[in-house]
């Protein structure tokens, strides 16, 4: 089983919290890929502080081109996001169009953007976030209709047409046309 | 509707630009004739704007060279490109100054993609090293003070432009989302 997680190695992102949530999950159920893709200015500490906490599960694999970043996506079970702070999160809209269940800290801005869809747990509280990774990836079907939904919306609220829709909205409204 | 975009290119990938193309994308997808004006860079093969229109002004990957170079030459290629539409939307970065000063002097209304909102504080702490923490300051004044100029701005999200406002932005704002896929 594979957990995967797609952004920068910064501060914000709370990697440290990532590692801290493979552990738990290791534990509670045996061995479980964590993938994080991405690179940033702190991959030397995580990667050393997983090497400390010996975490030979968790990888880091960079940054990848979209294609493989997609594929590796597809052939996951649970996409996680441990950040503190985020402008849209656009890889949680890309990890449901690859029907993944989503599991994050309950920021408003997941609400807003993605409604319910995401599986959320208490601010860094890891916890309970490894609890919801646990359920994810042993309840597949329990959510099969969430992600199924979760997917449907993304592709209504954020596909070419759509984003391109109220855009030209907005401008015209700037324009003075409407 | 006649509509062009710009947004700075660089060696490193960047979501926001990325997005940005994305966006303009979508406008042409919506029945608007647009143009795409930036530098080479790391986005180019990466996102296929058509059928929006691309031009793609040649400078060098190198770090202060290169954005220094799209400045300069983009005073050339502005004032023609400006001239064959109706409005300017901008990807938030170094170029919102030029090309809103420059849109202002043409008569043009110019409008910010606005992505993430980042402090000073947080751009700072993030700066690996001095000269980083240096040209983060340039960064954070040349994303945020033209917007005291500009005709508006689209958010990415609702919290964007809340951040937006609390910075003290009290001009016309729309949240649009992101293309996802």
């Amino acid at each position: 089983m594979r957990v995967i997680s797609v952004s920068r190695l910064e501060p914000s992102k709370r990697p440290y919290d990532f590692l801290a949530v493979a552990q738990r999950v290791c534990q509670k159920r045996g061995p479980v890929e964590f993938i994080w893709v991405g690179d940033g200015t702190i991959k030397m500490k995580v990667v050393e502080a997983a090497k400390k906490m010996g975490l030979e599960t968790v990888k880091f694999v960079g940054k990848l081109s979209e294609e493989a970043k997609d594929q590796l996506m597809r052939q996951s079970d649970v996409y996680v996001s441990t950040s503190e702070s985020e402008g849209f999160a656009l890889t949680i809209g890309e990890a449901f169009l690859a029907q993944l269940p989503v599991v994050v800290y309950d920021l408003p801005i997941y609400s807003e953007v993605y409604d319910d869809f995401p599986l959320k747990a208490k601010r860094f509280d890891v916890d309970e976030f490894s609890d919801k990774v646990v359920v994810a990836l042993d309840r597949p079907d329990w959510l099969q209709a969430r992600v199924t939904q979760a997917k449907r919306f993304v592709e209504q609220n954020y596909s070419y047409l759509s984003v391109g829709l109220r855009a030209t909205k907005a401008l015209n409204e700037i324009l003075g046309l409407r | 509707m006649r509509i062009l975009g710009v947004t700075e290119d660089s060696r490193f990938l960047a979501g926001g630009r990325i997005a940005f193309i994305k966006l303009m994308k979508a406008l042409a997808y919506a029945g608007n004739s647009v143009t795409v004006l930036s530098s080479t860079g790391a986005t180019v093969g990466v996102v296929n704007p058509e059928p929006a229109r691309t031009i793609r002004i040649d400078v060098p990957q190198a770090r202060i060279i290169g954005p220094l170079l799209f400045v300069l030459k983009m005073f050339f290629y502005l004032p023609r490109q400006i001239s064959q539409v109706e409005i300017i939307l901008v990807n938030s970065g170094y170029t919102v100054y030029v090309v809103a000063v420059v849109g202002k002097l043409l008569r043009r209304k110019v409008v910010v993609l606005q992505h993430d909102v980042l402090g000073l504080d947080y751009l700072q702490s993030i700066a690996s090293t001095t000269s980083r923490k240096y040209t983060s300051i340039l960064r954070w004044i040349t994303i945020y003070t033209p917007l005291k100029i500009v005709d508006g701005v689209l958010c990415i999200s609702d919290s964007t432009m809340k951040r937006l406002r609390r910075m003290g932005y009290s001009g016309p704002a729309y949240v649009v989302g992101n293309v996802v896929g």
